[in-house]
């Protein structure tokens, strides 16, 4: 890549350099060529010495190749936006965005589950670009990046069983970053960066962490990130025991948990954990492995533990490690010594600290109250931990039981019964773990067996440790029973039942008594049920708005403490689900949602999305709607609905009145709510109509795209809208036609829709949408091209609307036609020939004109094949078309056939202008596969020449249509010539020759002299004597050939028919005649007719002339004699 | 190319001398994506007795080089015990013996012909500060260190990445194409794992 340090200096031509290369990529035939031009593109944008700006105006050219659907480009592309999100932080919205959308399957594209891949590994290396985002960009930006990034990571970590192999381990992968970058780094690394310890802890994820994340962040919240790696973490190691993992997942799986060990080693207790699962793996290796996957799982752990031992929190665990390593995993006692840093080797083991835990998660341990909560997911987090300690308490019961009990006899019996037990083949897993024990029977040794027993027990659910774990379990569970009971304020669930407005209600539990730390002592000292009095419906219905109103203000505490989406869930139910009527809180929660639109946006679609669920049953107090339902008393399902529909028009309404249309929680509402009522598309169409509406076109458009149910109904309205006197509008709704037709998923819906809309065309009034608000209720042409104005956009992307078309046409009327006619003739210039020989195929009787057009259209532009000739043929004879729909193929037809058509177009008065389209096909038309022309234009000549005119009427037009038989455009000068001279060799020289020697003479200026030596030919032999016709053609020859025919006409014509002549054209050709005269020669002159000769002869002339003569020749003799004298 | 249509492979023995290049060879011609790298921290190859054998340092050493060190040694002894063919053929093939430590690229598939080059590929790529992330699947064979059974040994990696090319995805059959493998050719000591980079 050394191209990239010579542009060191030069931008600009980096800039070009860039430019050059995409549009390389885009003109490449193959999709390697386009690969590889990519890929310099994109070395060459995320280069040092590319601005930001730069990449940013790349970006969208880039992000356009995806549209290849080629899984090799969408991984260069996933590639390049993190790169590009690397080097510049505010791609990184962009970059979720697309990844978001990457990652959904798409069965189109071969091999798409490569591109998930790339998604998930490149998300791996996103996240702590993202977090770094997040932590040093406190505005807006970063914190929808980080919320969408959110979304993202939940999506990525169900696809962790996923069915695809290499989606899975990609996952595992993905979750390591998260925990990494979600938990605290501890300080040692941070302090000593060249220890034994830094050095195996050194990832690409150590340069940012939990710790870097400041407690007062506005929207990171540093427990719920603690919290969600912390679950991550123990499902990961939950993922070790899930039965049928593959040999390749379970390593990922171990791989990722010893280099979080190695990085976190205390946190969360995480290496006596993992080394739990090593040794509780080691002996239950997954039955289905191979014998060559099962040596590898132990190498796997030999080489973890080995390392294991580097780590200074390992010295507690040290002996356990070493005595595994040794004795079972087949290390040589030197192996382990020089793994142990020698700093320590003797160190003695700390008792592990219970302090280093966070103090919120002490409290909540001790209190196990919590853990009823089912909504508190941090109850949840410490569960695992509590679990799982109270385990290692139940191993260590069964081991001592066992190890009381490990005498001779014992195990002898055990011997005993495994011999016949044993398998008759080793199975893989035992083979491989078989390695002698040097210590077997010695102290520890027992204590070791006993503790591998004691795991296998409890295990397999058997033993003492496993009897105290079920008690202590169900101990703690009547302790809850009993505490409820005597009436101690447990937080539950909210009471999803609505109150109806009289009804006294019992006393609600306040929130705040639930959140206090309970104490055991305390709990039994203060009975709620003694204190507690009723309270009247006043009372009750003022504390339900006072709680509501001081719920509403906490919202920035309890999403600092990561609880906003209970805090959301709480609001929407506390506003919808009490009162039969909740407008009063409805209100005040629409006020603030709007307070602070960008923030509670969420809250506000889950209010709609509650309503939604109440309207159709879905909700928790559905069952007592239903209740109410039956007892007819209730608010029946079109009433919920109609509070659906109010509750949506109330929050649109209220941001319209405030002019809030364009900021993101309207978009919202209107994209993201369950169900998009008539009156809230209404709200919409407001938007659309305003003189800037580009934001409200955008909003239909991305309506349409996401909802999949309501297309047709919002495709109906956006084609209404191009009804509207608007013509600005009618070309932003095209637009969006244009853009929705290149997404697959849409095309189909549009094009029926499209359909129908012409379909309505074929009825008596024009339909409500199409009339305008004054009301024609006639059809109007206006009317028409606007209907067919989206079935113009559409066409050009899907030919196959051409047949629904041309049934619609054979129906209408002639108005149809003609709009049909004038507004899709730029889509049909552009159909291919096959989609015209479809139609033609498939013809609806009364389409035939639309044929016979598209025919005309298509053939101007390209050689109709043979095909669509034959087709075109086979119609024009069934159906008796016009016989003008056969100009355009008229190079297909037979001679005969065309010879047999000439007279017919040129005698008929309604084809007379046809006459000239008829002889520049003939002219022109060439043979598609020779090249040459189809018809030899002389004979074209010739055949003219033959045609007999009936009467005079058809020699007019012959003599007229002649002007088109010679055009100079079509027609070369030697071919015309050649035409006309074959005629003048024929016996029988039609008069019409006379005619084409005067048409010839004003077409082609070079034909004088050729003109006049035909006409002298003709004159000679007196043709011009056969007829009337003749006689005619010839006057009006001279006529128009004038001084080019006089020479001829003076020579040779006699006196009488020079009289004829002159009475035909007038006395004052005399004149001419006279000029023309005194140039002929003297051998000419003498030729002529006397009488001619007598009355052109001029003789004043002659006598002026032979005066100045005589005067010239005295003057000459006077001047002879002067000099003689002298 | 960064985007390849096929998978890419790399083979690796200890010098990238004998058994990674006749796998180089065989799979350059059956047409797969296919780099050839010793995984030791010298080219070793036998000298005129076993306690002298001759080293190169991987990097700026050419075949070019080695061919000519061992005519001017011993010209006749390398002829006979093959190295002389053997280091010709090399460089037909490639320049110069690489180190697979040394290489920045990344490849789907890395082949182990033996367990020490196994060890050490996985030691590299797990100590290794990541970069991508991308999957690679490292996969053992043994092979033993001879012309004849490098030869074997190379048609036995062409059938395993013929397998591998030809699955739709091949992270999906990999596992059972290994087995498979294993169960004909117990002796191979097949041994399979997923590293990233």
């Amino acid at each position: 890549m050394s191209y990239i340090h010579e542009l060191d200096d030069d931008k600009e031509s980096a800039t070009e350099r860039i430019g050059e290369t995409l549009k390389e990529a885009r003109d490449a035939d193959t999709i390697d060529k386009k690969i590889a031009s990519l890929s310099t593109a994109m070395h060459l944008l995320i280069g040092p010495n590319i601005s930001n700006n730069t990449l940013d105006n790349f970006l969208t050219e880039m992000l356009e190749f995806a549209e290849l659907n080629d899984h090799r480009v969408l991984c260069l592309i996933i590639d390049f936006l993190l790169k590009a999100s690397a080097k510049d932080f505010t791609i990184c919205n962009k970059t979720v965005e697309r990844y978001s959308f990457y990652l959904t399957p798409n069965n189109s594209i071969s091999r798409y589950e490569s591109v998930i891949k790339r998604v998930i590994v490149a998300s791996t290396s996103l996240y702590p670009i993202i977090l770094e985002f997040a932590i040093m960009d406190k505005n807006d930006r970063a914190e929808s990046c980080w919320e969408a990034f959110n979304e993202l990571k939940a999506r990525i970590i169900t696809l962790v069983d996923d069915v695809h192999e290499g989606v899975r381990t990609v996952t595992v992968k993905f979750l390591e970053a998260l925990i990494l970058c979600q938990s605290p780094k501890p300080k040692e690394l941070t302090a000593d960066p060249k220890s034994t310890w830094a050095i195996e802890a050194n990832t690409r994820f150590h340069k940012i962490s939990l710790t870097d994340v400041p407690r007062s962040h506005r929207f990171l919240s540093y427990h719920k990130a603690q919290l969600e790696a912390e679950q991550n973490f123990s499902s990961l190691i939950k993922q070790t025991s899930v039965a049928g993992i593959t040999s390749q997942n379970l390593i990922a799986v171990i791989e990722s948990l010893c280099m979080i060990t190695r990085c976190r080693p205390q946190w969360e207790n995480a290496l006596p954990r993992v080394f739990d699962v090593i040794k509780t793996l080691h002996s239950n290796v997954p039955p289905m492995l191979s014998t060559g996957q099962v040596k590898f799982l132990r190498k796997s752990f030999k080489y973890n533990l080995l390392r294991f031992l580097k780590l200074p929190a390992s010295v507690p665990l040290q002996q356990k490690i070493t005595t595994m390593l040794t004795n079972y995993l087949g290390a040589s006692p030197r192996e382990v010594n020089q793994s142990i840093p020698q700093e320590l080797i003797q160190r003695a083991a700390p008792p592990r600290e219970p302090a280093t835990e966070p103090a919120a998660k002490r409290a909540k341990l001790q209190n196990p109250i919590y853990e009823d909560d089912d909504d508190d997911d941090e109850a949840e987090a410490s569960t695992s931990t509590g679990a799982k300690d109270a385990r290692t308490q139940a191993v260590d019961i069964t081991s001592k039981y066992i190890l009381e009990r490990l005498n001779h006899e014992t195990v002898l019996n055990l011997v005993k019964i495994s011999l016949y037990t044993l398998p008759t083949e080793m199975p893989p897993a035992f083979a491989s773990s078989y390695t002698p024990i040097a210590n077997a029977g010695s102290e520890s040794n027992r204590q070791e067996i006993a503790e591998l027993m004691a795991a296998q027990m409890v295990h397999k659910e058997v033993g003492p440790g496993f009897e105290w774990l079920q008690q202590k379990k169900k101990k703690e569970y009547e302790e809850r029973i009993k505490a409820r009971n005597e009436g101690i304020v447990i937080a539950q669930t909210p009471l999803h039942e609505p109150i109806r407005a009289p009804v006294p209600v019992v006393k609600q539990p306040v929130p705040e008594t639930a959140k206090a730390p309970v104490i055991q002592k305390a709990k039994k000292a203060f009975n709620l049920v003694e204190e507690t009095e009723k309270i009247d419906a006043m009372e009750a219905m003022e504390m339900f708005e006072m709680a509501f109103e001081s719920v509403l203000q906490a919202e920035r505490r309890a999403v600092a403490g990561g609880a906003k989406t209970i805090y959301q869930k709480l609001v929407v139910r506390l506003a919808t689900r009490f009162w039969e009527d909740c407008a009063p809180y409805e209100n005040k929660l629409v006020e603030f949602i709007l307070s602070d639109h960008k923030k509670r946006s969420d809250l506000a679609l889950l209010w709609l999305c509650e309503l939604y669920a109440q309207y159709q049953g879905y909700s928790n107090c559905a069952l007592r709607i239903k209740d109410l339902i039956a007892e007819q008393d209730g608010m029946t399902q079109p009433q919920r609905l109609e509070r659906y529909d109010f509750s949506i028009c109330k929050i649109l309404d209220a941001m319209l009145s405030r002019n809030m249309h364009k900021e993101t929680l309207f978009y919202k509402v209107l994209l993201e709510t369950p169900l998009l009522t008539p009156n809230a598309i209404e709200r919409l169409k407001k938007v659309c109509l305003e003189k800037e509406n580009e934001h409200g076109m955008f909003m239909l458009r991305e309506s349409i795209m996401v909802r999949n149910r309501q297309r047709p109904q919002l495709l109906q309205f956006l084609f209404g809208l191009c009804f509207l006197d608007r013509p600005e509008l009618r070309s932003s709704c095209l637009e969006v036609v244009k853009e929705l037709s290149h997404l697959p998923f849409i095309r189909s819906s549009l094009c029926d829709q499209a359909r129908m809309q012409i379909n309505d065309c074929l009825e008596d009034k024009p339909p409500m949408y199409m009339r305008k608000p004054d009301g024609a209720t006639e059809w109007t042409n206006e009317m028409y091209r606007n209907a067919l104005a989206v079935y113009t956009t559409l066409m050009p992307a899907d030919p196959m609307l051409l047949l629904p078309l041309a049934a619609v046409y054979a129906q209408a009327t002639n108005l149809y036609k003609r709009a049909v006619l004038g507004t899709l003739e730029p889509v049909f210039r552009q159909l291919s020939q096959e989609n015209v020989i479809a139609l033609i195929q498939d013809c609806p009787h009364g389409a035939e004109t639309l044929v016979a057009r598209l025919v005309v259209l298509l053939t101007e532009r390209i050689t109709p094949s043979s095909e669509l000739i034959q087709k075109l043929k086979i119609l024009h004879d069934e159906r008796k078309m016009d016989i003008r729909a056969l100009l355009p193929i008229i190079g297909g037809l037979e001679k005969e056939e065309v010879i047999a058509l000439i007279p017919t177009f040129i005698f008929r008065p309604e084809y007379q202008k046809s006459v000239t389209t008829l002889f520049r096909k003939l002219y022109t038309v060439r043979d598609h596969q020779t090249g040459e022309l189809v018809f030899d234009p002389i004979e074209i000549i010739k055949e003219y020449h033959k045609i007999e005119p009936k009467d005079d009427n058809e020699a007019e037009l012959l003599v007229n249509n002649l002007e088109f038989l010679f055009d100079p455009a079509l027609l070369k000068p030697d071919i015309a010539s050649g035409g006309i001279e074959a005629v003048f060799k024929w016996e029988k020289v039609p008069f019409l020759f006379l005619h084409s020697l005067y048409t010839l003479y004003h077409k082609f200026k070079t034909f004088e002299s050729f003109v006049a030596n035909l006409f002298f030919k003709v004159t000679e032999k007196k043709m011009y004597q056969q007829s009337i016709r003749w006689k005619q053609a010839f006057f009006k020859c001279v006529r128009e050939l004038k001084s080019k025919a006089y020479p001829a006409v003076l020579t040779l014509i006699s006196f009488e028919e020079y009289e004829e002549l002159k009475e035909e054209l007038g006395a004052e050709v005399v004149v001419d005649f006279k000029a023309i005269y005194s140039t002929l020669s003297t051998l000419q002159q003498k030729n002529m007719d006397e009488k001619i000769k007598e009355e052109l002869y001029d003789k004043e002339r002659e006598n002026r002339e032979r005066d100045r003569r005589l005067r010239r020749e005295e003057r000459k003799e006077k001047e002879k004699e002067r000099s003689s004298r002298r | 190319m960064e985007y390849p249509s096929k998978l890419r492979f790399a083979v690796s023995c200890s010098s990238n001398m004998n058994r990674s290049m006749e796998a180089h060879l065989i799979l350059k011609k059956r047409g797969f994506n296919i780099e050839s790298y010793g995984s030791g921290t010298q080219v070793k190859m036998p000298g005129p007795t076993i306690d002298k054998p001759n080293c190169y340092e991987f990097g700026p050493t050419t075949y070019d080089d080695i061919f000519a060190d061992l005519t001017n040694k011993d010209k006749d002894l390398y002829r006979q015990n093959g190295l002389l063919f053997m280091v010709d053929r090399n460089r037909r093939i490639k320049t110069r013996p690489q180190r697979f430590q040394a290489e920045t690229r990344e490849f789907d598939v890395i082949l182990c012909l033996e367990e020490r080059v196994f060890d050490q590929v996985i030691d590299f790529l797990n100590r290794r500060v990541g970069t991508s992330g991308n999957p690679v699947h490292v996969i053992n064979i043994d092979i033993e260190d001879n012309a004849e059974e490098a030869t074997f040994g190379a048609f036995f990696l062409a059938e395993l990445c013929t397998k591998l090319e030809k699955s739709h995805d091949f992270e999906e059959e990999i596992d059972q194409i290994i087995t498979d493998l294993e169960e004909a050719q117990p002796k191979r000591n097949l041994l399979h794992t997923i590293c990233f980079y």
